[in-house]
Formats: structure tokens, C-alpha cells, sequence
């Protein structure tokens, strides 16, 4: 059963009593909340997600969204996020709930999943072979991951978050909505016009952001694995060809892992597991303008290489 | 160590740091190493700079040769810098 198999009515009924319990990737999560902001955001993006187990007594995040109890709520209400009856954060914006269930959820993920390497870095798949692309804000990442997910048939395994099994350097997905800031916006709803995109929510800590829906398919499919294949370090460069730069692997070594939450926790197994990965991995640098162009050299590496 | 090409990054388990190191300072490191290993060291497990530079002047070009013991030295001090190795006085 799936989130968008609930009625509005019995979806806000979830919310409000005793949480919704869905599925994504490796983890279950209940949310409680009775903020419209958090409950449509969640209807709209996470239509696919399947639900818990009704059985289920386990969750690995019991979130919830409220307004905050402070003096703002009087004329500038904000919205708090809290992990097992916690505030980890400072109160936002209430026009912000959404945005700040998505970034939470993210947290819980990258500050828990331990049993994972994880990088910062968008991850996608096709013909059994992955490609990771770490990458810092800013160099369009997201919107790169966006098209390669959307027009170029790529699974989503994540945006943000590449989980890397510790006892087999597997990647386990991840499959959440896109995270899109400012102009990124606009190109993906012009490039792409069936792409399914929440309210813009403005004068974020990130500026303007929205979410792109996630393709169903890779919802469908993640409980699948996959081998790593490249590592590639996206840079949007305006008016650039697109490049597909060799680079080495100890240097991409290097790179990927001051991209990763947990590389200095996970201490000499961490090493070896990121070193299995970048020796199964072919790496380069890529610079990018045009989307278009874009998806004919990810295509061309599949394609120059035999399917895992 | 792993290696890939003609560059390696190392872990330094003490630290939980990872270094890029070059060709030229991963053969140090090896020699010392394997220096260690064959007993070859003092009876303090150290290895005289003199026998380094003699060593690494083998991987030398010809035109790096009389310099082998100068780039020992500085591959030396940097690799000390990054905790990876200790100097020993005899």
C-alpha cells in the first residue's frame, strides 16, 4: 500500500494521531503533524512511498512538525522539528515546514546510519552500475541529478545522501525529492514539463528552494542495490561544452571522502571500504551548461562499458 | 596505503587523517618499511638518513640522482610534518 492509496481524510487522520508510517529506502518513518504546510508537501512528493507495514512497531525516526510554543507564534508563527520529543534545531519560518522536514529528515539520516560509508553526494543508476556525484553547493549538482533522473531515464538512488554498505561496498538507495534552489527552479520546470515540483518557498537559508517529486520507478525499486561505477564531480560552468575530464583516483580518493558525514567515524574501515569503491569506479571531473548535453556523455559511459 | 597510478593516499590511523602522497614519497615510505621489516634498522628500529638517500637515489632519473639526498631530506621533514613518521636520533 502506498501514501497516495489514503483517502485526504485519512492521510490527515495519520498525521494528526498517530503518525504516518512510510518507507524510504532503507529506513521507516513516522511523522506526526498538523501542519497543512508538512501534510501537502508529503501527499504531493511522497505520493509512491510505500506505507509500513501495518503490523509495524518499529520506526527508525519518529519525527514531528508543530508550531513552535514560543512568543513568535503570536504574529510570526515558526515551525519546530523534533527527533524522538527533541528540538534539534532552532525554529523556522512556518512558511518553511516543508523545506525543514526535508533537510531534518536528511540530518536524521546522516547524523544515525552508521552502519553506512556516507557521502554527500547525489547518486544515480542505470544497467546495474552507479554513478556518484559528489559535489559542494553551487555546482549543480541537484539540478544535473534533477535531468539525469527525469528526461535522461537514470534511477534516483539519492540526491544527497550515497550510502555505502560497510561489510560490501554495495549502494544502498536513498530516493527523496530533489532539492532545487533559486534559478535551479526555473530550468527544471522549463526543461522538463511534466516534472512534478512543490510550492517555491522563499528567503530560506538556501534562498528560494523546491522539491521535485522523485520518478516512481526508483521508488519502486529501492530496496535494489547496485556496484558503484563512476565517481564524477559535476561543476556547472555557464557557457561550457560539456567535458568529461579522466581524473585520478587518489585524488578523487581525497576528494570524495572530505565529502563524506561519517569517513572519520568509520576510521580504517572506512578507508578500505572508500577504496574498494573508488578501484571499481572510473572517475572524472565533469563541467556542463546545457543539460541536453549533459545526458549524451553520462548515456556514453554506459555505453562504453560492458553492463555490470 | 593504496595506490592507483603513480599516487597513493595513506591512512594514519593515530590521526584519522588520509593523505595524497606522490611516487617519490611513498617509495620513502616503503623503504622504510621494508628497511624496518629485514631488520636492516639500528638496534632502536631507525634508519640513518645517508642509507635513505642512497636507496631512493636507485628510483631517481639521472638528472635527480645528485639530488637524492636533498629530496630525501625535505620528503623527510614533510612526511614528519603529517605525523607519519618519527625521527630518531642515534
Amino acid at each position: 500500500m502506498k501514501v497516495s492509496d489514503l483517502t485526504p481524510a485519512q492521510l490527515r487522520s495519520r498525521f494528526h494521531g498517530d503518525g504516518l508510517r512510510f518507507r524510504t529506502g532503507d529506513f521507516d518513518v513516522r511523522v506526526q503533524t498538523t501542519l497543512p504546510q508538512v501534510i501537502d508537501g508529503i501527499a504531493l512528493l511522497y505520493a509512491d512511498y510505500p506505507l509500513s507495514a501495518d503490523d509495524a512497531v518499529f520506526a527508525d525516526f519518529h519525527v514531528s512538525l508543530d508550531c513552535a510554543p514560543n512568543l513568535h507564534r503570536l504574529f510570526r508563527p515558526q515551525v519546530r522539528f523534533m527527533l524522538d520529543g527533541r528540538a534539534p534545531f532552532k525554529p523556522l519560518p512556518l512558511d518553511q515546514a516543508f523545506p525543514m522536514f526535508e533537510w531534518g529528515l536528511n540530518w536524521c539520516v546522516s547524523t544515525h546510519a552508521n552502519s553506512f560509508l556516507m557521502i554527500h553526494a547525489a547518486v544515480i543508476e542505470k544497467h546495474g552500475r552507479a554513478i556518484i556525484l559528489p559535489a559542494p553547493p553551487g555546482s549543480g549538482k541537484s539540478t544535473l541529478c534533477a535531468a539525469l533522473v527525469g528526461r535522461g531515464g537514470w534511477r534516483l538512488l539519492s540526491d544527497e545522501l550515497t550510502l555505502i554498505r560497510m561489510s560490501d561496498c554495495a549502494i544502498v538507495p536513498l530516493p527523496r525529492p530533489v532539492s532545487l534552489k533559486n534559478k535551479s527552479i526555473d530550468i527544471i520546470r522549463a526543461y522538463q514539463s511534466d516534472a512534478v515540483i512543490s510550492r517555491s518557498v522563499l528567503d530560506t537559508m538556501k534562498g528560494t528552494v523546491a522539491h521535485v517529486k522523485p520518478p516512481a520507478a526508483s521508488i519502486a525499486r529501492a530496496a535494489e542495490t547496485c556496484a558503484p561505477g563512476w565517481i564524477i564531480f559535476p561543476r556547472y560552468v555557464a557557457e561550457a561544452d560539456a567535458v568529461m575530464a579522466p581524473l585520478g583516483r587518489s585524488r578523487a580518493f581525497i576528494r570524495i571522502a572530505d565529502n563524506a558525514f561519517n569517513y572519520s567515524v568509520q576510521g580504517g574501515a572506512g578507508f578500505n571500504v572508500l577504496a574498494e569503491v573508488v578501484d571499481r569506479s572510473e572517475c572524472f571531473e565533469f563541467s556542463y551548461s546545457v543539460l541536453d548535453e549533459a545526458l549524451v556523455a553520462f548515456d556514453a559511459l554506459h555505453e562504453e562499458m560492458a553492463p555490470a | 596505503m593504496r595506490s592507483w597510478d603513480d599516487e597513493h593516499v595513506i591512512y594514519h590511523p593515530a590521526a584519522g587523517n588520509t593523505h595524497l602522497l606522490g611516487d617519490a614519497a611513498a617509495q620513502v615510505l616503503a623503504l622504510l618499511q621494508a628497511q624496518k621489516l629485514a631488520g636492516a634498522a639500528s638496534s632502536h628500529g631507525a634508519v640513518r638518513t645517508v642509507d635513505l638517500a642512497n636507496a631512493l637515489a636507485g628510483y631517481c632519473s639521472p638528472d635527480e640522482q645528485p639530488h637524492a639526498d636533498e629530496l630525501s631530506m625535505t620528503i623527510l621533514s614533510d612526511l614528519e610534518s603529517l605525523g607519519l613518521i618519527e625521527r630518531t636520533r642515534l
